[in-house]
């Protein structure tokens, strides 16, 4: 049994449709990390999974159960760190902490020593003097403290710093080990792909084949990305795709990247890089190539 | 919160139970007015003035419709309005309702808990009120009157509560819901300040002319049930459980 299991999911809010025939399956202990771009329904997939929202259409099954008729039982099972900061200001760290533990009757102890010492919040403080990144470091704590089968993260390492994701990363990497599913969404593509066994592409609603992404990827690979310095001009035999607004130029070579970059004088060039790999990249590129 | 209520309630009828035997005196010298008052069919006028007449009336004015009444109802908005509304706003909401538990028993803990801290302050302050007026001005209450008149008080509060929390679960911003629940207050104060349109405002559920009756003893817990407040209570169930069934559906 999948812990997770969509088939054909629909869901539209008035005359938009948010997810369109969504169809995804997480094998018992696996690590798969939802990708997309802001409104391509990663959040409502995650709300209907736990139940806060009905579909419209489709199966879901969350560890054998579903969500429109067992929400209490499948979240006794599985812990849900929410989109938005979703902390009581009012409360002492401490409080709040024992307060979301206090749902789940496990805890694993070595995973919150090790957050208690890694993240050292002043827990004795008010959360609303607390910074954005203390309180989703408060978030995460009391997500990924309780001892369940399946943890839901929807933007795990939104406004942490790149130790503190580093960190994190290590932590997903321990459940991971203890046999634990997790679906985590996130914008930052590079560091999601090193903890998860798959990733799941969606846009408008539906699912990217592998093959389109795996497509979309053998052009960014090719692709340089470079700064010139003022009246330098880029030498032939590329095309130039797209200009940032900092000036840093999106160019695709027609043939070799490495011999095309050599042609050009290290005089004229501030930076380049090749193959690089941004998620908002890629899915210009799976929209262009949708488009022709 | 509650404390601060508490606090409002006890100094609100404490020196209006000193300031008895002054307000008797001048309730006297204004009996010709009362009986020009019945000549222009001035009811509320009346009553009013009649209220000074005698300390029991005189008292379920001040302890129960100035001060459980309105006091309870500010309250009850207060705490009632906040109850779901103010999840939604703060953004905590869906950590709540993303947690083993029915939205149904989250309503039913966040309710209990407001309902005690509404109705708690109104039997305090008016058990407060039995020894305070026997001390101060010699006037004996009784303690049973006066339990009656708070239970018909706080259901009274209990059905304002029932609405606000309706409206909580409704609004997204609690200053919206406050404001539906406060406007429909003020139509209410307003229905009862015009004398043909009173007996349809809500505020006659609970004013002199039912409070008065109980703190002279006429009516007893067990006719509590029988008549009136079994109509409030079963107004309150209902509108609770129409935002209970709203609160299963809300939009995040």
């Amino acid at each position: 049994m999948n812990p997770i299991d969509l088939t054909e999911v629909q869901k539209r809010f008035g005359d938009k449709t948010v997810l369109n025939g969504f169809s995804m399956q997480v094998a018992p202990g696996e690590t798969v990390g939802f990708i997309g771009p802001n409104g391509s329904g990663k959040t409502t997939c995650l709300r209907i999974l736990l139940g806060l929202l009905p579909r419209d259409d489709g199966q879901v099954k969350v560890l054998g159960m579903d969500p429109e008729r067992d929400a209490v039982r499948i979240r006794e099972h599985c812990c849900y760190l929410p989109g938005e900061t979703s902390i009581y200001h009012g409360m002492r760290g401490k409080e709040f902490l024992r307060f979301a533990l206090s749902f789940y009757p496990r805890h694993q102890d070595d995973i919150q020593l090790d957050l208690l010492e890694h993240f050292a919040l002043p827990l004795q403080k008010k959360v609303r003097s607390y910074s954005a990144g203390m309180k989703q470091k408060l978030a995460l704590m009391a997500t990924l403290i309780p001892d369940v089968e399946l943890y839901i993260l929807d933007e795990p390492d939104r406004a942490l710093d790149a130790s503190t994701r580093f960190f994190l990363r290590d932590v997903i990497k321990k459940l991971h080990q203890r046999q634990k599913t997790i679906l985590l969404s996130s914008h930052h593509l590079r560091e999601v792909e090193t903890l998860v066994d798959r990733l799941v592409f969606l846009m408008h609603g539906e699912v990217i084949e592998n093959e389109r992404v795996a497509t979309a990827r053998q052009i960014l690979a090719r692709r340089v990305c470079l700064k010139l310095k003022p009246g330098a001009a880029l030498p032939k035999g590329a095309r130039q795709v797209r200009r940032d607004l900092d000036g840093t130029l999106h160019v695709e070579p027609d043939g070799d990247p490495v011999s095309w970059l050599s042609r050009l004088s290290p005089d004229s060039l501030v930076s380049a890089e090749i193959g690089m790999v941004r998620l908002e990249d890629l899915y210009r590129v799976l929209v262009e190539e949708a488009g022709s | 919160m509650t404390l601060v209520y508490l606090l409002i309630m006890q100094a609100i009828l404490l020196p209006a139970i000193a300031l008895w035997p002054d307000l008797n005196i001048i309730g006297q010298q204004l009996k010709p007015i009362v009986l020009m008052a019945k000549i222009l069919k001035s009811v509320l006028f009346r009553e009013l003035i009649g209220a000074l007449d005698q300390y029991p009336d005189y008292y379920a004015l001040q302890a129960f419709f100035k001060g459980g009444n309105f006091c309870g109802a500010a309250a009850a908005i207060l705490m009632g309005t906040g109850l779901v509304a103010r999840e939604r706003e703060s953004q905590t909401i869906e950590f709540l309702l993303s947690r083993p538990v029915t939205p149904s028993r989250i309503l039913f803990a966040k309710f209990s808990v407001a309902a005690i801290a509404v109705t708690a302050p109104i039997y305090l302050v008016a058990w407060s009120g039995v020894p305070l007026s026997h001390w101060i001005v010699g006037e004996p209450l009784s303690f049973s009157a006066t339990t009656v008149a708070a239970t018909h008080c706080s259901i009274f509060v209990l059905s304002i509560l029932s609405l606000t929390t309706l409206c909580s679960v409704v609004f997204r911003l609690q200053a919206h819901a406050a404001a539906a629940a406060g406007l429909f207050i003020v139509i209410q104060c307003a229905l009862y300040l015009i004398q043909t349109a009173r007996k349809y405002s809500y505020l006659r559920v609970a004013d002199i002319e039912i409070y008065g009756p109980i703190m002279k003893g006429d009516l007893h817990m067990g006719d509590l049930f029988g008549s009136i407040q079994i109509w409030l209570l079963l107004g309150s169930l209902i509108l609770y459980l129409i935002a209970d069934r709203l609160l299963r559906r809300i939009a995040l």
